[in-house]
Formats: C-alpha cells, structure tokens, sequence
C-alpha cells in the first residue's frame, strides 16, 4: 500500500517521531544564537553553523516570542521498498504545499462524497485551526497576517488560500508599517491597525531592507528592529534556515540525543559527510552507488549521482569535492517505495515522498494529511515542482 | 587615562527633498570596561519617529522615520568618555565566539591576501595577539596609507591587490589575515583624538580578552580611542543608514572632534 494512504499505525509512527524532530530542531536553533552548548560539547562542529547560508548574525542573542522558531516546519520523508520511512529534509523556512492536499481533498469530497463515508479517512480539514492556533499562541497583540510577496509569486494561490482559511488578513509590505516601535496595518482608508503576528511568505534576505538585503522592495523597513524587542511574532522565524541546512540534517539525530536525552524516533537517509577523513574514504570507494548533494543548493538543484556521470565529470567532481569537502553530503540511494499515479490516463509507478507539516504552538502538532509529491519523469527521483513533479492529497487512515 | 570630550556631526542635505525616510543610525558610544562615558546627548532631525535599541551585536542604535518632505537628515552626538580604563574588553568564551572566526564576502581572502600571508610563519605555541600583532607589523611595512583610491564598498582582497588604502582597508585586511589563523576578530568603528573623520580598527579575542589593534597607526589601542561599535566587517558597523522616497542628490558632511578635557 502507497503511503498516499497512510495505514492508522504507521502514521501514530510517524506522528512521534516528527514531533520530537521538530523540538530537538526549536533547541537547536535556540541554542546556536543563544549559549551554543552544543558547539561547546562538540556534538555539532562550529564549521557547519558558521559557513551555513542559513546562519544570520543578526539573530544572536534575539529571543522570538515564546521561544518558539520552528511554526511551520515542512518534513520530507519517503519509504524504502522494505516499508521503512527515512527523513530526507527539514524545511524550516518557508515551507510551502499544504493548501494543495486541502484543496484536492475539498475536490474530492465534492466529487466522490461516498468515497469519505465507505472509507475510514482521517478529516484533514482542521489545518487551518492548526495554524491559527499557532499563530495566536504567539501573537503579541493585534492583528494576525498572512504577507505574500504579492500576486505573480508561484505560491500566492497558497497564501490567498490559508488567509482565506485561517481569517488572518492577507497583505504585501507596502500595507504594513513599523511606527513607534509597533507594526501597523493599513487599510485603504489609511486607518492604522496594530498587527501582533506575521506569517510571512518571504525569506529572511527580503524581511526587511534595514536589517537584510537593503535592495528588497517587498520587506518592511524595520520590522526586524521591532522583533528583537519582542513587539510582533514572525513564524517562520529569521534565522532558521542554520537548523535546515543539508549538511546540519547529518547531526539531527544527535541532537535529539543531546537536547531530549531520547533515542531517535525517526532515521535520516545513510548520510556521509566528507568533512570527516573516514566519510570521505567511504565517499571515494563507494561514489557510483551514491547520491552527491550541495549543501547551499534546494529546491532539487545541486543533486548528482555518482552512477549517471561520465569520466570527465567524475573527476572534475572529485577534484571539487577534495578542494570544498564541508560543501557536500553524500547519501546511500534508498530504493524508494513507488506509488501509483495516472499519466494519460494510464496507472504508472512514479518515485515519491511525502511531506508532513509539523505546527509548533504550545505543543508541537502533526496534521493528519501531508504533502504527496511524485517525479513527473519514471528514470527521476527528483520530485520537486520547480523541476516539474506532481503531487497528490495524502489519506491518513482512522484504522 | 584620558578625559576626552568628543562631538560627532553629520548632516546629510537633499535637493530636492525626500520623503518617507527610513534610517539607523550607530554612532553611539556605549560604556565598557575600557572606556566609561560619563556625559552624552543625541540630537537627530527630523525626529517625528525615534526609537532605541541595542544591536545583536550589543552595538546602539537609534532608528526612526520620517514620513514628511525634508531637506535634510541630521545627527549631533556629544559626551565625554574616560578612555584606557583597562588594555582589554572581556570576551566571551571561545565556543561563542565562532561567528568572527569565519571570512565575510568583504574579508574573503584572493591571490593577493593568500601570498601575502604566506610570508608570515608562526611558532605553533605563538598566541593569538602576537601573532595578529605580527600581521599588524607586516601589513603597516607593506600598506600605504593613501585617501581616495578605495571606498566603503572595497573588499580586503581588492585593498591588498591595490597596495593602499584607508582605515577600513587596513582593517578588513587585518581580519581577514586573522581568520585566515582562525582568530576570532572583529571590525571597530570608532573616533579618534583630534579632528577628522571616524576611524575603523580591530579587535581580536585570546583567551577570553578582546583586544584592540589600529593597523593604520600601527598601535594597542590604549586612551586615544573612543569605540563605538564592533561587528564582522564594516556592514555591520555602518554609522548610518537610510532607505526614503524620492529622486534627489545627497551631500554629506561629516566630522569628528576628539579633544582632552582641560584640566580645572
């Protein structure tokens, strides 16, 4: 059974184990711009935080509301042919897909009421609840909203939507300003309202253009300022992208361990890091049955199989690899569990994962649905949308 | 020991005038355990939305708007400071100091910083001061000291590549050959004694002290200098910034005035 229904059992599984990801996640990125216990106790080397792109100085020492940073967490996951699940990637920035499953299921449901009666599937439409609670539990007071960076953005239908689900205003920059230490919005009449909490689809370089990139037309100009004096919440928080970086997924199991004192629920994919001498040794025996990852690339760019290149390519790679060796993860391929998809009207396999959306209010909170996306092309296993995958509501069922 | 009276002013003019005017500003001196202010006010215009805070980097910044036409943007800070209280600031420990050990993209070293590096050697017991003290020497032998051949955008490689420069030069250089040794350092704004402009130097941490190095006059800073902010390069230490409305050409005077109090 594909995990676009998702047996009761392995979803309570799975449920345990992002939740405890995603806190030993908050620690960390709590701990890197507060203490750094965990840099001190070597667990995590200081190299990885440090050249992460991820990483903002301009975080240090600053407490979000509630200590809460990781909001809206994105999990990707797939499960190997042998039923095993492995996490393939945190998304701790801006994640975004969640409206796709919502809007399918509603299609669905519409479409096929019986469908929903016959079968024992989870109701998955208390996402946008999930959410505002999480945005409440943060809020410093006044108004929630939701701030696109307008409407040519891929993901506005996104934004449009989970405004539309949640009641939180949807704005761009230009409707929200900081005065007197506090940011309003501002309706067409000019009438200033107090805003207490953002979800902000934009990433942290265009947040605001006097604390980050200052060539951003889209940011408001000292937003940031204002955070640091706890006077608004931002989810996701600035900052979070050290804690989602490729190479920091290989120490997410030891912080588990070191924050929670628990063993990990959930396993990451065999991961090599060819900073380490012996991880690089095993790199080089091994590379035609592995998969190379840029740690500074997403979004499925920066991706090369040890198998698919030529001679020449695999020894300027080399080459590369030896000279910026803290560039690049190396994982086992896994033999990923196909899931059937129609393609011109005919059923084909298709590689997929699954991405689950983790909320983090005053407890953390795993929605019964999820993201299923597939490879559009059958040699793929890159299933991205930007690099034209597919993606499918995902059932969790109730027994 | 000094007791330095000090004045920073600057003001920015704009023909036409400007409107919706987004600013930060740190020019602001803070007390430590090398310097203590004694006396100090600000006066900013225009001032219709003031604020205050304090940096992630603990430097202080005043920041404001203005959403009305102005002609000009400007900012008078004065006090006193007794200075060379102590030869160093406490640092914190070396697990927290990883953020000022790693190149910026204006510290990153090219061919130029590379070879010229590769001259120094160091004895592998060598501390991290002597050994950024041995830089400090180096780079003042080979540096000349030459205004208007760079400006504020010039990265420590493109400085060392041209031979001369500023302050700032000197001090991106500076770091940059520091983390090239994996010493936590950082940049330093701050004014001077005498009349001038601000002056930038450098501040490198050994065993839980920061200390401050000038490479442009090749000295441990002791009682002539006022600090004002600190951060990984110049970006962090800008003394102001703006963002506003408006098509117009700016013209900026600024000077800086460090004098010894008179002795009653």
């Amino acid at each position: 059974m594909g995990f676009d229904r998702l047996p009761k059992d392995d979803f309570a599984f799975l449920e345990k184990g992002l939740k405890q990801r995603v806190m030993a996640l908050n620690l960390f990125i709590q701990d890197i711009y507060g203490e750094k216990q965990i840099i001190r106790d070597r667990v995590v080397p200081e190299e990885f935080v440090y050249a992460s792109s991820g990483y903002l100085a301009q975080c240090e020492g600053v407490q979000p509301p509630k200590g809460v940073y990781t909001h809206i967490a994105g999990i990707d996951l797939v499960q190997g042919k042998d039923g095993s699940w492995y996490i393939l990637e945190d998304n701790l920035r801006v994640p975004s897909g969640a409206s796709y499953p919502m809007i399918a299921r509603d299609l669905c449901r519409r479409s096929s009421p019986e469908t929903f009666r016959q079968y024992q599937i989870e109701d998955d439409r208390n996402y946008a609840q999930l959410l505002r609670k999480t945005m409440d539990h943060v809020n410093t007071g006044g108004h929630t909203v939701i701030l696109t960076p307008g409407r040519y953005n891929a993901a506005y239908f996104e934004h449009s939507y989970l405004a539309e689900q949640t009641g939180a205003h949807l704005v761009t920059g230009s409707e929200l300003i900081v005065e007197n230490d506090h940011l309003y919005f501002v309706d067409y009449s000019g009438r200033k309202e107090p805003v207490g909490a953002v979800y902000r689809r934009i990433s942290d370089d265009y947040l605001d253009p006097m604390n980050f990139r200052d060539d951003s037309v889209i940011g408001i100009p000292h937003l940031y300022d204002i955070y640091r004096k706890g006077n608004v919440a931002l989810l996701n928080a600035p900052g979070n992208g050290v804690a989602d970086d490729k190479g920091i997924y290989y120490f997410v199991p030891k912080m588990i361990k070191y924050y929670l004192g628990e063993e990990p629920i959930l396993q990451n994919a065999p991961t090599y890091l060819p900073f380490y001498p012996e991880d690089m040794s095993y790199v080089l025996d091994h590379f035609d049955e592995l998969v190379l990852k840029d740690v500074a690339e997403a979004g499925g760019y920066g991706v090369v199989f040890g198998s698919k290149m030529t001679a020449a390519q695999k020894a300027d790679f080399l080459d590369l690899l030896r000279r910026e060796p803290r560039r690049f993860i190396a994982q086992e391929v896994i033999d990923f569990r196909d899931l059937d998809i129609m393609d011109e009207g005919k059923r084909v396999p298709r590689k997929a994962d699954l991405r689950a959306f983790v909320l983090l209010g005053e407890e953390p909170m795993v929605w019964k649905s999820g993201l299923t996306r597939f490879s559009r092309n059958p040699d793929s296993f890159i299933v991205n949308s930007s690099q034209g995958g597919g993606f499918k509501d995902t059932w969790v069922l109730s027994r | 020991m000094k007791e330095l009276h000090f004045t920073y002013r600057m003001r920015l003019s704009f023909d036409p005038p400007v409107e919706q005017h987004r600013f930060t500003l740190k020019c602001v001196p803070h007390s430590d355990a090398r310097q203590e202010i004694t006396a100090l006010t600000t006066d900013v215009y225009p001032k219709e939305f003031l604020s205050d805070d304090t940096d992630a980097f603990g430097n202080h910044c005043i920041y404001g708007y203005s959403a009305g036409q102005h002609d000009h943007f400007s900012v008078e800070v004065t006090g006193r400071a007794r200075t060379g209280l102590s030869p160093f600031t406490p640092a914190p420990p070396a697990h927290q100091l990883g953020l000022f050990k790693y190149q910026t993209a204006i510290t990153a070293p090219g061919e130029a910083l590379t070879a010229f590096a590769a001259q120094f050697s160091f004895p592998a017991d060598m501390g991290a001061l002597d050994r950024a003290c041995a830089f400090m020497n180096g780079l003042h032998d080979r540096f000349v000291y030459t205004p208007g051949v760079t400006d504020i955008h010039t990265t420590a490689e493109q400085a060392m590549a041209l031979g001369q420069g500023v302050c700032q030069d000197y001090a991106h250089i500076l770091l940059s050959l520091c983390r090239m040794e994996q010493i936590p350092c950082r940049y330093a704004v701050g004014m001077l004694l005498g009349e001038g402009l601000s002056h930038a130097w450098v501040e490198i941490a050994d065993g839980e002290r920061w200390y401050a190095l000038d490479p442009t006059n090749r000295l441990l800073v002791d009682d002539q200098h006022i600090k004002i902010s600190a951060g990984r390069d110049y970006t962090d230490c800008t003394i102001n910034q703006g963002l506003f409305v408006g098509r117009t050409r700016q013209t900026q005077q600024a000077v800086v005035s460090v004098q010894e109090e008179k002795k009653p």
